[in-house]
């Protein structure tokens, strides 16, 4: 990857139990996708840690997703919950540091919802390549 | 806790005269100003004269900087009254507090009221270092310690004449826990309390029954009790102080009346002269204290309407 | 445990500017527990900083340290050759953490990374509430083992004051009146007498207010 890939780079926490099948089927059915997106496979949303997301900032990222069950469907009852509540937080730190806050997302999907997954991941995307965004970074 | 013979004084206080003399006895209070102004004080304290037997000067009340209680009460002496000084425990330890006490009596100041004080968050010095090094039952112990015993609170002895002071502590019938409300007067009489001002009375029920709590224990021979009263000034003024002041009972039927009044500052001062007129019923109680937020020029009205005036002159 | 919480970001960026080599270092105890200063807490303070240097022209390396405790000698000499490496310690400990860091590397600047708040305990999860105020003379014997020292807002010890309603404090409708929590706590005991005696004034001087204090157990200097 050079470095300008990297800038429209984006990096999506996946929940094994739900987001994970979605974006890998959206994949599969060949829907638009953004062209640079790496999944990590996680147990739950709520158990990638603020160092997590900010370790893919630092390497390079330019923006990270974390991809959770919807609201009261997480197998593990509170994950998705304390995930949306720990991206708020990290949020905040961005914002303290002027970094844009934006560049991290909070969001949901289920396993069947490749659509809703690809355009999530979209729309991100498009924002993140938005020429002020880059202008905001570089200053 | 022994008990005073009827008209024997310590002091030279004339609260302490009027309650020695088994007369119903009438306080005032006035906030001093924010300011340098010696002036305020003569100006408010021309409502006073011939309807009181003492005025009560707050002490940085609410937490608000405002002129010294002892200083405001040295003027106020030069204008004919008798200043009650509260002190608080908030915004100085025992030495500034021995050292004001003598200063206060050296000025020939009489009567002391003993407060722990509101809490500096209420105040616009909200990041101040609060003292507390004693709490208001101490100050009560070492007021009367220095008075009887001509010894500071350490136990080294004066040097010379003792501050006399006819020494008061406040209670709150309307906090909670309830049932401790009077066991905890009962601890301030035991440190030394002469007469107890209590928070403002407008759920007359609750305050008779912390009387007759009183009563049971036999604290209304041992203390001279005087009810707190806030005349109302507005309907709006009562829901506040309901909302916002901790440890204020005010009953709905009360804001009611007020909001339905035509003219509520005569209905605040109607008010106030009714529940004059009930606690005066209740045995025990031996006062008043009228506290006229922002509203002295209320207070003679109520003294007259509820039948206190003339205010007797033992000099 | 002694609960800290984190100090803003900028206060910290302003403390090392001027530092090219920084050294965060966490504690394994307090203030992991209480998620203030952990491993976890360093990773994230030094990210940030990484980041916040992004795009900036100096040169700036964050390292990153958690010892076991930062108010004991043995383990705080385990960061000998990372602090050799570095011009300046970002310390998320609590106030004695940082001394003895200070103590132990004389020539290089560490710097708080946290307010040290008080000595308290996890009231639920994600929120500690203050329980010892370290007066030197405890007095839980005689009030329930609940801490009017450190509990009631004006340290009062004959409460409660007049500013007691339902329970609460009158200075924050969240903080319990700890003289009702007293009361209530000797009632279920059938020891509410002990409140009918007048506790006397405390003596501070076992306190701050007597000076930094200092405790000897003679038998273990050698």
């Amino acid at each position: 990857m050079t470095t300008g890939e990297l800038r429209t780079s984006v990096i999506a926490f996946c929940c094994e139990n739900s987001a994970l099948q979605a974006v890998e089927d959206a994949r599969h059915f060949g829907m638009t996708m953004p062209e640079c997106v790496q999944t990590i496979r996680v147990p739950c949303a709520g158990k990638v840690e603020e160092d997590h997301i900010l370790k893919a900032l630092e390497s390079g990222a330019a923006g990270v997703v974390l991809f959770a069950c919807h609201t009261e469907n997480c197998q593990y009852l509170q994950g998705n919950v304390r995930a949306e509540k720990r991206l708020t937080r990290l949020r905040g730190l961005l914002d303290e540091i002027g970094y844009p806050a934006d560049a991290v997302l909070y969001a949901s999907a289920a396993p069947a919802e490749a659509a809703r997954a690809a355009r999530i991941l979209r729309t991100f995307a498009d924002d993140l390549a938005s020429v002020d965004r880059e202008e905001a970074i570089e200053q | 806790m022994t008990e005073r013979p009827t008209g024997h004084t310590n002091t030279n206080s004339n609260l302490e005269r009027v309650l020695a003399a088994g007369e119903f006895a009438v306080c005032g209070e006035l906030g001093p100003p924010r300011s340098a102004d010696a002036e305020v004080i003569a100006d408010h304290a021309r409502h006073f004269h011939g309807y009181v037997d003492a005025v009560n000067i707050t002490d940085n009340q609410t937490a608000i900087v405002r002129m010294s209680s002892i200083a405001a009460g040295a003027l106020l002496r030069e204008v004919g009254l008798e200043p009650v000084i509260q002190m608080t425990c908030r915004d100085r330890n025992r030495l500034a507090q021995q050292a004001d006490l003598l200063g206060a009596a050296a000025m020939g100041l009489n009567t002391l009221l003993c407060l722990s004080g509101d809490h500096q968050v209420f105040g616009d010095e909200d990041t101040a270092r609060n003292v507390y090094d004693i709490d208001s039952m101490h100050l009560l112990q070492m007021v009367r310690k220095m008075r009887d015993d001509r010894q500071f609170m350490s136990g080294t002895d004066l040097e010379g004449a003792e501050p006399r002071f006819f020494v008061g502590a406040a209670a709150n019938p309307f906090a909670d826990p309830f049932e401790f409300r009077v066991v905890r007067l009962a601890k301030k009489v035991a440190a030394g309390a002469e007469f107890i001002q209590t928070q403002a009375v407008y759920d007359v029920d609750r305050f008779a029954r912390w009387m007759e709590a009183a009563r049971d224990m036999g604290l209304h021979e041992k203390v001279s009790i005087m009810a707190g009263l806030v005349p109302p000034k507005s309907a709006g003024a009562l829901r506040y102080m309901k909302n916002n002041v901790s440890g204020m009972r005010i009953p709905e039927e009360l804001i009611r009346r007020m909001s339905g009044a035509q003219d509520p500052k005569e209905e605040g001062i109607q008010i106030t002269v009714e529940i004059i007129q009930q606690v005066r019923e209740i045995e025990g109680v031996r006062g008043v204290h009228i506290m006229p937020i922002m509203w002295e020029s209320a207070l003679p009205e109520i003294v007259s309407r509820a039948g206190l005036t003339p205010r007797p002159d033992l000099s | 445990m002694i609960v800290a919480e984190r100090k803003a970001i900028s206060d910290i960026l302003q403390m090392i500017e001027g530092a090219g080599r920084v050294l965060v270092v966490g504690c394994g105890t307090c203030v992991t527990v209480c998620l203030a200063g952990g491993e976890k807490e360093v990773a994230v303070c030094a990210s940030l900083l990484r980041l916040q240097n992004q795009g900036e022209d100096r040169d700036l390396t964050v390292a990153e340290a958690t010892i076991e405790r930062q108010c004991e000698w043995e383990f705080v000499r385990e960061l000998d050759e990372l602090v050799a490496d570095c011009d300046a310690i970002v310390s998320l400990a609590c106030g004695a953490g940082v001394q003895t860091l200070a103590a132990q590397f004389e020539d290089t600047p560490v710097f708080p990374g946290l307010n040290t708040q008080f000595i308290g305990i996890p009231e639920e999860q994600g929120v500690w509430t203050e329980h010892c105020l370290a007066c030197g003379e405890c007095v839980l014997d005689k009030t329930g083992g609940i801490c009017p020292i450190a509990r009631c807002a004006k340290t009062i010890l004959n409460g409660p004051c007049g500013g007691s309603q339902d329970g609460k404090c009158e200075i924050n409708p969240e903080t319990d009146c700890a003289w009702q929590l007293i009361f209530d706590r000797l009632k279920r005991l059938g020891r509410l007498h002990m409140l009918e005696e007048i506790e006397p004034p405390k003596n501070w001087s076992h306190s701050s207010d007597g000076g930094p204090r200092k405790v000897k157990r003679e038998d273990m200097i050698l």
